[in-house]
């Protein structure tokens, strides 16, 4: 499949709910206090992504929060089983740049 | 096939029994999103309906779970952002009782669960804090699901 469309697809099962879980991921997610809301958020707003060749997943990467200002993100893959996540985190994103006038 | 999960969000003491899982070859004990988001949404209803002390904690555990900003909680009492924060920086500072019996109410409402104003100020003044908190999962469901609430 291409990987874009399996990005979309990921994308889609997310924001529906309808998505798995490794318990790594579980574990991270408890790790680090990152509700489901917050998953379904970061895909909401996700605005960048990449396929990782090395480790073979989709990587995702948004706003956890309603005011834009946390980032989060996810990595899943795509197979019989359906979108699976394999690992979330946190993310500190970068102030833009004021440019100038 | 089942697993007992210890610890829910930045709450340690929670500890939910007979979480339904599947097994996948390739990656091992998998966990549905709805069963997890299910989870969640026990465990803080275990607290209230437990009268568990409410601290900072607990006040962000339920925003995180309910999915709400801090000035988004603040609008529901008619205060600030600041305020929220302020409970939530005091991770193990229990909220004066006013307020706790406030953020019941509200969380309360937001979870579909009875609140008694009189009931509650009671239960409040026993309240004790406990080391672990055990939830059985598919009991709890099962209860859901008697009171007609859709559970995953």
């Amino acid at each position: 499949m291409n990987r874009q469309l399996e990005a979309t697809k990921i994308l889609d099962a997310v924001i529906a709910g309808n998505f798995l879980m490794r318990t790594h991921a579980d574990q991270r997610r408890l790790q680090r206090s990152i509700s489901m809301e917050e998953i379904a958020r970061v895909a909401r707003t996700s605005f960048e992504w990449r396929w990782q060749e090395s480790k073979q997943t989709h990587l995702f990467i948004g706003y956890r929060d309603a005011e834009m200002t946390k980032g989060g993100g996810f990595s899943a893959v795509m197979d019989e089983s359906g979108a699976v996540i394999v690992t979330i985190f946190k993310r500190r994103l970068r102030k833009k740049k004021e440019t100038g006038k | 096939m089942t697993k007992n999960f210890k610890g829910i969000l930045n709450l340690n003491y929670i500890e939910i029994k007979n979480v339904p899982v599947a097994k996948s070859d390739k990656h091992g004990i998998l966990v549905h999103a709805s069963v997890q988001s299910e989870m969640e949404k026990i465990a803080a209803r275990a607290i209230l309906q437990r009268h568990l002390p409410i601290r900072g904690k607990e006040v962000h555990f339920f925003r995180k779970v309910l999915g709400l900003s801090q000035s988004q909680l603040g609008a529901e009492f008619k205060k600030s952002a600041i305020m929220v924060l302020k409970w939530e920086k005091k991770k193990d500072v229990r909220l004066s009782l006013p307020n706790e019996l406030a953020v019941r109410a509200v969380f309360s409402r937001l979870l579909g669960l009875r609140f008694d104003l009189a009931e509650e100020f009671r239960a409040l003044l026993d309240a004790k804090l406990v080391k672990s908190l055990v939830v059985d999962y598919a009991e709890e469901c099962a209860q859901l699901e008697m009171a007609g609430v859709a559970v995953a």
